[in-house]
C-alpha cells in the first residue's frame, strides 16, 4: 500500500511539475547552456533532478538572474533539494555577496560529500580569503596538493577546484602557477565544451601578463558562445593589458548577458575613471554594489572615485566598509593607488601602496606600484628595491622585468648638476649634450619662475633616455609609447634627440614643455586637468621661441571645422578618450589656443589662478565662471568664436580644399588630387580660394621649373594660408624659386621663414646656412647654424662652423661649447678637433683648459706644429 | 650636413686627370707607389654610379695628391664608357692581367695598394668579390699576389662579406683591410666611400706628419663609418679589420702599439706634406735628409724627443696621471722648442 502511495505521489509530481528530462534532454540542454542559448536550457532541462537544477542555474548565474537561481535551489537559507546543488546555491549567494548564507551552503556540500565537494571546499577557501583569513584560507588551499596527488582519477570540478587552490598558493610561491595551469588543462579536457576552466586558464594567463595566450583560452569560448559574459570581460581585459581599442564594446557586450556582471561593471568603471569620468563611473559602481553589497573591487573602485575627487570623507567611509569586509586586503589600496597615477597623483599612489604591503606583505601589486611611482617621483634607489621585491614575488611581470633591466643600464649615464637639476645623460652623448641642456634647462627654469611666480621642489631630476623603447619603459614599463617625454612632476623624462631621426623632434623644445607641466604639477598639487596642463605647456613652448610648438594645420582646420573637435568645456575628453587617433595631437594644438585667448583678454594671472584653484578642488567650470565671467556654453561659444576670427583665412582656405587630409574624409569631404599643373591648374580656377590646390599647384610648377608661375602661386597660398608650417609649404616653394633664378638672398630669407613654423626644420635651417655663407652673411649663417645644432645636435661640420663663426663674431664662450660638442663627437681627426678647442679656450681666457686640451692633442700627433706653437704661447713662450 | 661628415655630398665628375710623371714635393722615392682599385659589378645604376665615384676619387687622389702617374693609378670597373678614368673592364682577365703587369713592373722595394671596391659574397668557404663575369676568389687573389716580387702590398677589399679575405691572403709584410669581420656580414658596405675619401685631402692626417697612412686611413673610414650609422639611428652592420702581422687574424682597433696596425702606420702612396722623407720601406722618416750639420743635428734631437714621447704613451697605463701628464708636457715644450728652432734654421736655409 504504502508502495501504492508513493507511486501516486510521484504521479501527482510528475503531473504538478515539468517532466523529467531525458537523457538526451540533459545533454543538449548542457550543450545549449555552453553554447549561450540559455533560453533553451530551461526547457530542455527540466525536472528536479541535481543534474537539471545545476544546468538551470548555471544559465541563471551566466545570465545575472542570481535571485532566481536562489529560489530555484531551495532559498538562501537552504537546503538546496540536493547536496549536488548546493555549491551552486552558494555560487548564486555569493554572487548576491550573501557570504554566510554561501558558506553554508557549501559547507553543506561538503558534509554530504557531494561530487563536487572539493568545488564548494574550494569556494569555502576563497571565502576565507575575501574576509581576510589568510592563514586559514592557505591552509585549507594546502590540503588540495594532496588531493591532487593522492587521487587517482578527478572529475573535472575537482581538477578545477585543485587548480583554483594552487593558483592562490602560487601567490606565495610563483611556480605553483604552473600546475594550476596544468589542472586547468586537464579540467578542460576533463570536460571539452565546458567555458568555465577555459576561462579560468585566460584569467591565469592574463594575470601572467600573457595576453596571446589568454585571447587565445576566451576566443575559444567565445567561438562556441559568443555571449557568453565572463569571457568577454576576460577577452576585455586582455585587449587593455595590449592597449588595443574594443574593450568598452565587449564588457557592454558581457552586460548585455548578464546586467548583473558585477566584474563588467567594475572593469567599465574603472575604465571611465580612468577618463575621469567620475560620474559615469561612480553609477556603474553602484550598480555593481546594488547586485552585490560587499563586492570587494567595486567598493575599491568606489572609493578611488571618492579618492579622485577629493571627497576624502566619502573616500574613508567606503575605505572602512571595505576594511570592515577584509581588513587584510590590500587591493583597495592598489586599485585606488593604480588610479591616483593615471590622474598623475605618484606621491599619494606611493602612500597608498605603502598601506597596501602594510596589510598585505605578499602584495606584489603593492611593491610594485610603490616602486614604479617611487622611481616616478625620482626615488630611484628605494624603487628599486620595491620594483626587484615585487618582480622576485611576480617573476612573470613584464613591467617590473623591464623595468630592472632599464635601471640595470642606469650605469651608463651621468649626472650633471646645476642650480636647480640633476641631469641623467647618456655616457656615449653626455658630453654633446651637456652644454645645451644645462642652458635650456636653467633657462626653462627661471622663465618659468618669473611667469608663475612660484617653483617647483627641487632639485629636479631630468633623465634623457638613449632610446625611444627606453623612455617608454621608463613612463610605462612596457614599449611602444609614443610621446616624446613625461613629467611625472620634479621628475622629467624624455627622449635623446638621438633616440629620433634627424629633424623628427626639437628635444629642447619638448624639455620645455615638460618643465612647464613640472609648475603646473605643484601649483595645483598634481589636480590640473590634462587638457589644461598641455595646452598650457605648449603655449610656454611658443612664449620660450616662437617657432617653437604646435602650429596649425590643416587637419586641426578641418576636425574642428567638422565638429570632431570637442568644445573647450570637454577638450579633456580628446586626451583620455579620443574619439580617434589623431585627435590627441590635434588637442594639444587647441589647448594651447586656449591659453593664447585667455592670457590676451584676461592676462595671465588668471591662469596662475586656475591653477590654484584645481589646487583647491574646484574644476574648470566653477572656475571659468568665477575667474573668467563665463558659464560653460559661453565659455564654449567665446573660444570658438576667437579661433574662428583668429584663423578665418584658414578656415576658409582649408575647409573647401580639393585635397582633404585624411580627417577630412573621414567627415565625409572627398575629392580628387590632381598632380599634373593643367589639372590643378583647372581646380585652382574652380577654387581660386582653396590653399591646397593652390600649394599643390605652386609645387608642380616648381618641378616643372616654370618659376615664375610657381612664385605667383606660392604667394597666393601664402595670403590664404600664412601660417602654414607644413612641409614644402609655400615658404619652400619660394624659397626653390628665388634660388633657382639665383636670388640667393630671397631664397635664404624664404627659408629663414619656413623654418619660423617649424621647430624641427634642421634641413631648412643647414640649406638657408649654405646659402648665407655663399652671401658672406656671417650673422645670418651663425643663427641658422644655432637652430640646426638646437634640434639636431650631432652634425659634426655644424659645429665646427659654428665655433668659427662665434668665435669671429667674438663670442668665445660659444666658440668654446661648439668646439667642445666637435671634440664629444669624436671626429677621426681628434688632434685637430682638440687643437682647435684648446684654442678656443685659450682665446675664451682659460689658458689652463687650453694646456690640457693642447696636451691631448700633442699626445695623439707630436709633430703637430701648431698645437707645439700654441703650447709654447700657453707657457708665456718658453718652457 | 648630418651627424657624419659629408665628404661626399657632391658628386664627384667622374673624369680622369691627367697628371704627369711628377713625384710629390717631399717624396724622393713616390715612384715606388702603385694603385689598382678593381671597381666590381654594382647590379644597379645607383651602385654601379655609386662604387666608380668612390674608385674615381681614390684614384684622382692617388694622382693629385700623391703624385702616382696615370699609368701606375689604375681604375678597372664595369663599364669603361663611363669615364676616360678606368683603364678597361673589371673582369677577371684584366684584373689578372693587371695584377701580372705589375709583377713585373714593380719592384722589390716598391709599395702596391689593390683596392677593391663592390660587392662580395661568401658561401661556403669560398670568399668572392663579385665581377663582371667569373669572380676572382680570394685564394686567386693570393696567388697573383704572391707572384709580386715586393712583399709591401696592402689588399683593402671594401666590400660586404670581405671579412675571409683576412685570414686567406694574409702574409708576411702584407697589410690585409676589409669592410666587415666576416663572410656573415652581407649587408651594403659604407667603408669604402671614407676610405677613398681619406686620400682626399689632410684630414685623415691623424697624427700630422704631412702623410696619410694606411693606418691612418683604416681609422678614418672606419671612425666616419660609424658615424653613419649612427646618424642614420642604424645598428653598425660591417664591422672593418685591419691585419698586418701575418697570423691572419684582422684587429677592429688596430694601432702603433697594437698586435696589427705597425706595418700599415709606415705604408704610404707618398707624403706630400710631410717634413720628413719617405723611406725604402714606405715610412715617413722623421729625419728629413739635409747637407746642413746643423739642421741634420736639429732634426736628430727631434726625432729623439718624439720616440720618447712615444715610449711615453706606451707606459701611461702603468703611470699616475699627473706624472704622465707633467713627464708629457716637458717632454712636448722641449718638442716644441725643437721645432721652433728647426723653423728658424730651415728659414736661414
Amino acid at each position: 500500500m504504502r508502495r501504492a502511495v508513493a507511486a501516486w505521489a510521484v504521479a501527482v509530481v510528475a503531473v504538478a511539475a515539468p517532466a523529467p528530462a531525458a537523457t538526451q534532454d540533459l545533454a543538449e540542454a548542457r550543450a545549449a547552456l555552453f553554447a549561450g542559448r540559455y533560453d533553451d536550457v530551461a526547457r530542455l532541462a527540466r525536472g528536479d533532478a541535481p543534474a537539471a537544477l545545476e544546468l538551470r542555474a548555471r544559465a541563471l548565474l551566466d545570465t545575472g538572474e542570481y535571485d532566481a537561481a536562489i529560489r530555484l535551489l531551495g532559498g538562501a537559507d537552504g537546503p538546496a533539494p540536493s547536496p549536488a546543488v548546493e555549491r551552486w546555491l552558494g555560487e548564486a549567494l555569493m554572487a548576491r555577496g550573501r557570504w554566510d548564507e554561501a558558506e553554508a551552503a557549501f559547507s553543506r556540500a561538503e558534509a554530504a560529500g557531494a561530487p563536487d565537494a572539493l568545488s564548494a571546499r574550494v569556494r569555502r577557501g576563497e571565502l576565507f580569503y575575501l574576509r581576510g583569513r589568510r592563514d586559514e584560507a592557505f591552509a585549507l588551499f594546502d590540503t588540495f596538493i594532496d588531493v591532487y596527488n593522492g587521487a587517482p582519477r578527478l572529475s573535472a570540478d575537482d581538477l578545477m577546484a585543485v587548480a583554483t587552490a594552487v593558483s592562490y598558493l602560487g601567490r606565495r610561491t610563483p611556480v605553483l602557477f604552473q600546475d594550476a595551469l596544468k589542472a586547468y588543462d586537464e579540467a578542460a579536457a576533463a570536460a571539452p565544451g565546458d567555458p568555465r576552466p577555459l576561462v579560468a586558464v585566460g584569467d591565469l594567463f592574463l594575470a601572467k601578463y600573457d595576453a596571446p595566450e589568454s585571447h587565445a583560452s576566451y576566443r575559444r569560448v567565445l567561438d562556441a558562445n559568443g555571449s557568453h559574459p565572463d569571457a568577454l570581460l576576460g577577452e576585455a581585459r586582455a585587449l587593455e593589458f595590449d592597449g588595443a581599442p574594443g574593450t568598452l564594446t565587449l564588457a557592454n557586450d558581457a552586460l548585455e548577458t548578464n546586467p548583473n556582471h558585477v566584474g563588467a561593471r567594475v572593469f567599465l568603471a574603472r575604465q571611465q575613471l580612468r577618463t575621469e569620468d567620475y560620474d559615469q563611473a561612480r553609477e556603474q559602481v553602484e550598480r555593481a554594489l546594488e547586485v552585490n553589497p560587499r563586492s570587494l573591487d567595486a567598493l575599491a573602485v568606489l572609493a578611488a572615485v571618492h579618492y579622485l575627487e577629493g571627497d576624502r570623507t566619502a573616500y574613508a567611509a567606503t575605505r572602512d566598509r571595505a576594511l570592515a569586509l577584509n581588513p587584510a586586503w590590500p587591493d583597495l589600496f592598489n586599485t585606488v593607488a593604480e588610479l591616483a597615477v593615471d590622474t598623475r597623483k605618484y606621491a599619494d599612489a606611493v602612500e597608498l601602496a605603502r598601506q597596501a604591503v602594510e596589510r598585505d606583505s605578499l602584495s606584489w601589486w603593492g611593491w610594485g606600484i610603490m616602486g614604479m611611482n617611487q622611481l616616478r617621483t625620482g626615488r630611484i634607489e628605494t624603487g628599486k628595491a620595491n620594483l626587484e621585491r615585487a618582480f622576485a614575488g611576480d617573476p612573470y611581470n613584464v613591467w617590473f622585468r623591464n623595468s630592472l633591466d632599464l635601471l640595470d643600464s642606469f650605469d651608463q649615464y651621468r649626472i650633471v648638476e646645476t642650480p636647480h637639476f640633476r641631469i641623467m645623460l647618456h655616457g656615449s652623448e653626455a658630453d654633446i649634450l651637456e652644454p645645451y641642456v644645462t642652458a635650456v634647462a636653467e633657462e626653462a627654469y627661471e622663465a618659468l619662475r618669473r611667469r608663475y611666480g612660484t617653483e617647483p621642489p627641487t632639485p629636479i631630476r631630468l633623465e634623457i633616455l638613449r632610446t625611444s623603447s627606453d623612455f617608454s619603459v621608463r613612463t610605462l614599463g612596457e614599449r611602444g609609447l609614443g610621446a616624446l617625454g613625461v613629467s611625472f612632476g620634479s621628475t622629467l623624462v624624455m627622449d635623446s634627440p638621438a633616440a629620433r631621426d634627424e629633424g623628427a623632434f626639437n628635444w629642447q623644445s619638448t624639455l620645455w614643455h615638460e618643465m612647464a607641466h613640472a609648475y603646473h604639477l605643484a601649483m595645483s598639487d598634481h589636480n590640473v586637468p590634462r587638457w589644461f596642463s598641455e595646452g598650457l605647456a605648449v603655449r610656454e613652448q611658443r612664449v620660450a621661441r616662437p617657432y617653437w610648438g604646435h602650429r596649425v594645420s590643416p587637419a586641426w582646420l578641418q576636425a574642428y571645422d567638422a565638429g570632431q573637435m570637442p568644445p573647450l568645456s570637454q577638450l579633456n575628453d580628446a586626451f583620455v578618450r579620443p574619439a580617434f587617433p589623431e585627435q590627441v595631437i590635434l588637442a594639444y594644438f587647441q589647448g594651447s589656443l586656449v591659453f593664447d585667448w585667455i592670457e590676451s583678454e584676461w592676462g595671465f594671472e588668471v591662469i596662475r589662478s586656475f591653477l590654484s584653484g584645481y589646487r583647491d578642488g574646484r574644476s574648470t567650470n566653477d572656475l571659468a565662471r568665477d575667474l573668467l565671467g563665463l558659464s560653460t556654453s559661453a565659455l564654449d561659444d567665446g573660444f570658438d568664436d576667437y579661433v574662428r576670427e583668429r584663423f578665418a583665412a584658414e578656415f576658409a582656405s582649408t575647409t573647401s580644399g580639393l585635397d582633404p587630409t585624411p580627417l577630412g574624409r573621414a567627415a565625409g569631404r572627398t575629392g580628387p588630387v590632381a598632380t599634373d599643373v593643367e589639372s590643378l591648374r583647372t581646380q585652382v580656377r574652380q577654387r581660386p580660394g582653396d590653399f591646397q590646390a593652390r600649394l599643390r599647384l605652386a609645387q608642380a610648377l616648381v618641378g616643372a621649373d616654370r618659376y615664375d608661375e610657381a612664385e605667383v602661386e606660392a604667394r597666393e597660398a601664402l595670403r590664404l594660408f600664412p601660417t602654414y608650417g607644413g612641409p614644402r609649404g609655400p615658404w619652400h616653394v619660394l624659397a626653390a624659386v628665388h634660388e633657382a633664378r639665383g636670388e640667393s638672398g630671397e631664397a635664404a630669407d624664404a627659408l629663414r621663414s619656413a623654418a619660423a613654423l617649424d621647430e624641427s626644420a634642421v634641413t631648412t635651417v643647414l640649406r638657408e646656412a649654405h646659402i648665407r655663407r655663399e652671401l658672406g652673411d656671417a650673422d645670418g649663417e651663425r643663427a641658422a647654424l644655432a637652430r640646426a645644432v638646437e634640434a639636431w645636435p650631432f652634425d659634426v661640420e655644424a659645429h665646427e662652423r659654428l665655433a668659427d663663426l662665434h668665435g669671429a663674431a667674438g663670442d668665445t664662450g660659444g666658440a668654446v661649447r661648439e668646439r667642445q660638442v666637435v671634440v664629444a663627437l669624436e671626429p677621426a681627426d681628434m688632434a685637430e678637433a682638440r687643437y682647435l678647442l684648446a684654442v678656443a679656450l685659450r682665446n675664451d681666457g682659460r689658458p689652463e683648459d687650453a694646456r690640457t686640451q693642447v696636451l691631448r692633442a700633442l699626445e695623439i700627433a707630436p709633430g703637430y706644429e701648431a698645437a707645439l706653437d700654441l703650447l709654447l704661447d700657453l707657457r708665456g713662450g718658453t718652457s | 650636413m648630418s651627424r657624419r661628415r659629408r665628404i661626399m655630398g657632391l658628386p664627384t665628375a667622374v673624369v680622369a686627370v691627367a697628371v704627369g710623371l711628377a713625384a710629390a714635393p717631399h717624396d724622393a722615392r713616390g715612384q715606388d707607389a702603385h694603385l689598382l682599385v678593381v671597381v666590381g659589378i654594382g647590379g644597379d645604376p645607383a651602385y654601379t654610379e655609386r662604387f666608380l665615384e668612390w674608385g674615381t676619387t681614390l684614384r684622382t687622389a692617388a694622382m693629385e695628391r700623391y703624385g702616382l702617374p696615370p699609368e701606375r693609378a689604375v681604375l678597372l670597373a664595369e663599364d669603361p664608357s663611363m669615364s676616360d678614368a678606368i683603364a678597361g673592364e673589371s673582369r677577371r682577365e684584366r684584373v689578372e692581367e693587371e695584377l701580372r703587369a705589375l709583377a713585373s713592373r714593380a719592384a722589390p722595394d716598391d709599395r702596391v695598394m689593390l683596392v677593391l671596391i663592390g660587392h662580395g659574397s661568401f658561401r661556403g668557404s669560398e670568399a668572392n668579390f663579385n665581377i663582371p663575369g667569373r669572380d676572382l676568389s680570394a685564394a686567386e687573389y693570393g696567388a697573383l699576389l704572391d707572384a709580386l716580387a715586393t712583399s709591401k702590398v696592402a689588399v683593402v677589399n671594401t666590400a660586404s662579406a670581405s671579412g675571409p679575405f683576412t685570414q686567406l691572403l694574409a702574409a708576411p709584410g702584407r697589410t690585409i683591410i676589409t669592410a666587415t669581420a666576416s663572410g656573415g656580414e652581407r649587408n651594403e658596405t659604407q667603408f669604402g666611400q671614407y676610405f677613398a675619401a681619406a686620400w682626399e685631402d689632410g684630414e685623415a692626417d691623424l697624427d700630422k706628419n704631412g702623410a696619410v697612412s694606411l693606418l691612418e686611413a683604416f681609422q678614418y673610414a672606419r671612425s666616419e663609418t660609424q658615424r653613419f650609422y649612427d646618424d642614420a639611428n642604424l645598428l653598425l652592420t660591417e664591422h672593418a679589420l685591419l691585419e698586418d702581422d701575418g697570423d691572419g687574424e684582422g684587429s677592429r682597433e688596430p694601432g702603433m702599439d697594437a698586435t696589427d696596425g705597425a706595418l700599415a702606420a709606415g705604408f704610404t702612396l707618398g707624403a706630400p706634406g710631410a717634413r720628413g722623407a719617405v723611406t725604402a720601406d714606405g715610412a715617413v722618416s722623421p729625419i728629413p735628409a739635409t747637407t746642413d750639420s746643423v739642421l741634420a743635428r736639429l732634426y736628430a734631437e727631434r726625432a729623439d724627443l718624439e720616440g720618447r714621447v712615444a715610449a711615453l704613451r706606451r707606459s701611461r697605463s702603468s703611470m699616475d696621471p699627473d706624472d704622465y701628464d707633467r713627464e708629457l708636457e716637458a717632454l712636448l715644450v722641449d718638442l716644441a722648442l725643437k721645432s721652433r728652432e728647426i723653423r728658424d734654421r730651415e728659414g736661414g736655409e
